[in-house]
This record gives C-alpha cells, sequence and structure tokens, in this order.
C-alpha cells in the first residue's frame, strides 16, 4: 500500500526555526508511507533521500522508486513488516516548500529570498513532520549521501527517538576536494544569465545550461576511474575517428551531456544551490564542538556503510564516524562495500547492501 | 576434540561474567555468540571478511570491517577486558604490533596458533616436507599462513616485548611452560597481558 500525502504545518505565529537564525512558515512537506503501521507504532522507518531525490523511494513498475531494489514488498526493507516515510526535503523542488514555493510575504515563487536551510533544518521538519503523525519512536532512519547525513543528524538532534541509524556513502563533513566540486556546480548556475538572480520562474527562458553543466559536475563526482573506464573506455559516440572540432564525441562527454539535459527537466536550478549548500555547511564537528558531543547522547544503534571506490565521501571519512562512535561505546558495525562504482554505488542494486541493511534493521 | 571445541572450551573456563570482549577475525561470530549467550559477554569483532561481517550483523552482533594487521586504532584504549586472537597470528604481517595493540585496547590477550615445533611437524620436516596436518592444512603454495611460530619462539618474543605470557591449560589452569610442551601441543593456547599487570 502506498500513498502519497502533504503535510503542512508551521504558521506566521509559530514558524519553522532554522539553523541560520532566519525562520520559515508555512512548511509543506511532501511524502510517501509504504505498508501499515503497526498498533503499538513501532515499525516505523524513515527514509532519506539523497541530493536530487525525492519522496518516491519504492514504486511499481509503471513508476519506479529510486531505492525499489531495496525498500518493498518481501525486499531487504520489507514494507509488509515495515511502515517506511519518505519526505521530499524541505528546499527541493518535489513537493515540499522550496524556492519554487510561494512566498507568502511577496506572493511571488521566493526564488534567492529563500532562506538557506541546513541538513539540521530538514531534520527539524521531518521531525515535525512525524509529530504531526504522532509517531512516537523510529525504528529506524535509513540514508545514503545526503539521506545518511540527515539519519546521522536525526542521532544527534533526536538522541531517543531513534533506535538505529544506518548512514551509506556518507561523512560527518564533507573535505574541501567536495566543497570545490559542489561550489564550481553553483558557479555554473550562478553564471547562466538565464538564472536572473533566481526570478527566472514563469519566464520561458531557464537557466537550462548552468543547471545540466551543475549536474554534469557532480555526476563525475558519482562515479568512479574504473566504472568510467569500464563503461566508456575512450570510445567516440557516432563517429569512427576525430572529427577535429568541437562536438561532443566521446561516449563519456555524450553520456555526461545527456544525463545533464535529462536532469533540467526534473529539477529546479534553485533547489540545486540551496540543497548543495546545505549538505556544505552539513559539518557535526563544527555544530556540536565535537562528534563525541553529537553523537553521546544517542541511544541508537549504527550501521555505517563505505564503498570502497568512493572518492567523493571516501571510507576514511566514515572509519572517522565508527571510530568515534566506538570511543562512545556505542553499538556500532561497519562495512566498507567493495564495488567499482563509486559514490553512486549505493543506488545501484547491490546485494551485499542489501542484505547488510536488511538483517540490521 | 576439534580445535574449535577446544578453544571454545578454554574460552568458556576463562573469560568472566559480563566480561567485555574483542574477537579480532571473528569470522561468522561463533565464539562471541557462544560467549554472549552463556557467559553474558559485550561483544565486539573485527573482521576483514565481508561474508563474515554480513553474518556477525545477521546474528546481531556489532562488527567492524577492517584490516587487524593496520592497527586497532579506531578503539580507545582499555576499552575491552579480553581480546581474542584465534588462529591468526601465524598470517599477521606485524604480529608484534597486533600484539601491542591488543593489549592497549584490552587488559588480557587470549591467543591460539598452531605449534610449528609439534613432534609431527618435526616428523614431516626429518623426512624432508613441509608438514601438512590438521593444525596446518595447507600446501606451501595456497598457505596463508606466511610465519612459523614455535611455542618456545612465542614465549622468547613476549619476554624481548615485556608481555607476561601464561599457558591456558584443558583443566582451566594457567600454569607456566613445561619443556614438552613445545614438542607434545598441537596448538599454542596462551593468555598474554603487560608485565607487572595482576594476574
Amino acid at each position: 500500500m502506498v500513498t502519497s500525502h502533504l503535510f503542512t504545518g508551521f504558521t506566521q505565529d509559530s514558524p519553522l526555526p532554522l539553523d541560520s537564525g532566519a525562520s520559515l512558515y508555512p512548511v509543506a512537506i511532501s511524502y510517501e508511507t509504504f505498508g501499515t503501521l503497526s498498533a503499538t507504532k513501532d515499525n516505523v522507518i524513515l527514509i532519506c533521500h539523497a541530493l536530487t531525490g525525492n519522496s518516491h523511494v519504492s514504486g511499481s513498475p509503471e513508476l519506479p522508486g529510486w531505492w525499489d531494489h531495496l525498500v518493498g514488498p518481501k525486499k531487504a526493507i520489507d514494507t509488509n513488516r515495515f511502515f517506511v516515510i519518505c519526505s521530499n526535503v524541505i528546499g527541493g523542488c518535489s513537493g515540499s516548500t522550496g524556492p519554487s514555493s510561494i512566498n507568502p510575504a511577496t506572493g511571488v515563487p521566493y526564488g534567492i529570498q529563500f532562506p538557506v536551510i541546513t541538513i539540521g533544518d530538514m531534520v527539524r521538519a521531518q521531525h515535525a513532520l512525524l509529530t504531526a503523525l504522532e509517531i512516537p519512536s523510529l525504528h529506524a532512519v535509513i540514508g545514503g549521501s545526503m539521506g545518511g547525513m540527515q539519519a546521522l543528524e536525526w542521532a544527534a538532534m533526536y538522541p531517543t527517538y531513534v533506535k538505529s541509524v544506518v548512514a551509506i556513502a556518507c561523512t560527518a563533513r564533507l573535505s574541501p576536494q567536495a566543497l570545490a566540486f559542489d561550489s564550481v556546480g553553483r558557479h555554473a548556475i550562478l553564471s547562466d544569465p538565464n538564472w536572473n538572480n533566481g526570478f527566472y520562474y514563469g519566464l520561458d527562458i531557464q537557466p537550462n545550461r548552468g543547471l545540466a553543466i551543475a549536474r554534469m559536475i557532480g555526476h563525475i563526482t558519482y562515479l568512479s576511474e574504473e566504472s568510467m573506464r569500464l563503461k566508456f573506455g575512450r570510445n567516440l559516440q557516432q563517429r569512427s575517428d576525430y572529427g577535429y572540432d568541437f562536438s561532443t564525441e566521446f561516449q563519456v562527454e555524450s553520456y555526461l551531456q545527456y544525463q545533464g539535459d535529462k536532469f533540467v527537466n526534473r529539477f529546479d536550478a534553485n533547489s540545486y544551490l540551496y540543497l548543495t549548500k546545505a549538505v556544505n555547511y552539513f559539518d557535526l564537528h563544527k555544530k556540536y564542538g565535537s562528534l563525541d558531543i553529537a553523537f553521546q547522547e544517542s541511544q541508537a544503534h549504527f550501521l555505517i556503510i563505505s564503498i570502497s571506490s568512493d572518492w567523493l565521501y571516501p571510507p576514511h571519512q566514515s572509519k572517522e564516524l565508527v571510530s568515534t562512535l566506538m570511543k562512545l561505546n556505542k553499538w556500532v558495525s561497519y562495512a566498507n562495500l567493495e564495488s567499482p562504482y563509486g559514490h553512486d554505488a549505493f543506488l545501484i542494486q547491490n546485494d551485499q547492501l542489501s542484505e547488510l541493511s536488511g538483517s540490521f534493521v | 576434540m576439534s580445535l574449535d571445541t577446544a578453544m571454545f572450551d578454554r574460552l568458556l573456563q576463562h573469560i568472566p561474567q559480563g566480561a567485555r570482549v574483542l574477537d579480532l577475525g571473528c569470522g561468522n561470530g561463533d565464539a562471541l555468540l557462544m560467549l554472549q549467550e552463556k557467559k553474558q559477554v559485550l561483544g565486539y569483532g573485527i573482521d576483514i571478511e565481508l561474508p563474515n561481517i554480513q553474518a556477525c550483523i545477521k546474528r546481531g552482533l556489532p562488527v567492524y570491517h577492517g584490516d587487524i594487521d593496520e592497527g586497532l586504532q579506531e578503539l580507545g584504549s582499555n576499552r575491552f577486558d579480553y581480546a581474542l586472537l584465534s588462529q591468526t597470528l601465524q598470517q599477521v604481517r606485524n604480529p608484534k604490533r597486533v600484539l601491542s595493540e591488543m593489549l592497549r585496547v584490552a587488559q588480557y590477550g587470549l591467543i591460539t596458533f598452531p605449534n610449528f615445533a609439534h613432534w609431527k611437524n618435526r616428523l614431516h620436516l626429518i623426512t624432508g616436507i613441509t608438514p601438512v596436518t590438521p593444525a596446518l592444512p595447507y600446501q606451501w603454495y595456497n598457505t596463508p599462513n606466511i610465519r612459523v611460530i614455535t611455542i618456545s619462539d612465542f614465549i622468547k618474543m613476549c619476554q624481548e616485548e615485556q608481555i607476561e605470557a601464561t599457558i591456558l591449560r584443558e583443566n582451566g589452569h594457567f600454569t607456566p611452560l613445561k619443556w614438552t610442551d613445545n614438542l607434545l601441543s598441537e596448538y599454542g593456547f596462551f593468555r598474554i597481558s603487560r608485565k607487572g599487570q595482576p594476574l
């Protein structure tokens, strides 16, 4: 049983407080639920999506979910057993309040008047949703990449609410290298003349070029040298030899261009700015003073999973998390999955990932 | 008596109720699970093989996927009462470091390894053949064992490293080394601790 919903909360008198000091109202959260809530409400799993994901974590052949191989009836995260909730993050563009939503103060879309949000703000909004749904505790919170950051933030912000955490291909803070790639992606959008200072909603011309380039850069960071070599080699797309011009020739170029062009049809450029910023600001060391302090109150069991070929959020960053949790005497397990697919491996069918997370929850 | 049974017997005899136990190279978690059920220990496993990690998680045991040869820096000092190292010492690249790490994170180490000086191995060598026995079941070309250890060698190294090493007997007692141990024991079973610590 899959159902889509829209939650709306927070008012001018009681807005959602944000880490930046600003606040937000009203806040709509688009979410889907899968399975049935038990009588004792003890079978709830929250799944947090990554940067450009949405609430459709599990679907049907007609409308596939982004984690179909992991979440669904009789899957590792079995929706016959668990009541799975997945919500679109605030700041996004798949149903929840974000820069493309109407600003109640002006009556037009926020654009870049939307306040900068953080991973903590996303989690605070999710907590409001679960409170409204009268969910007393979470059996588990699971996420990969930015979803993993939310899972970690859940454990830090609501230490007794979360019983277990699965954080996959994740980090407690980005490396400068990862910050750099995101920065270039934002520059691509900001320097697209059609971005128009963020006020392009309703116009004929959209900042598609900038957004597509940002996606192409992002995509490079999600793959690995090995996966690109195996998938594309130096093959040419349509020619048998070089054309000695500047058209798209290599298969890898063509693939990235396709990914970029496809992306602009489903994603909002401003949301991309806001969400990468949220990921960039994510730093549990800074927010709490230290990782130890962030997790010291947490009652959760943790499963931390890294991907061997993930150079965006490399395994050593997961190990640092595990090390901290171990020092705090938390119940923590760690696995480093061997995969050539880079950061993206967490979204690709992977029996090891399914078995680990399935048996953990 | 198989090694596993012998090892489990000794573990049950020596590990106190509720102890904090680290199992280095924990495999599928058999030993930890047994200790958890019979001695209510707080167990933690480390293993390098992902299928073993999966098996442990399935059994509800917390585990770390890593290489003990790279050190145990993820673990704080004195986190455990006992660190177990069963049938692994002969496979590590840096045994001294592994032993010293064990005694950093735990008060005691419990160690087993195949004793290369066992009389059967000596007979093999006299005939000019690399020993292949139940304790050393490999051919020279496919053995994971990269070190040849004898009980006497082990004791000697422990003395050099200021490590107290006591043999674990089947009767549950710790007793000093006898000259026959190196000849008659197929395995070395030891408890180690830092010298100067109460035993």
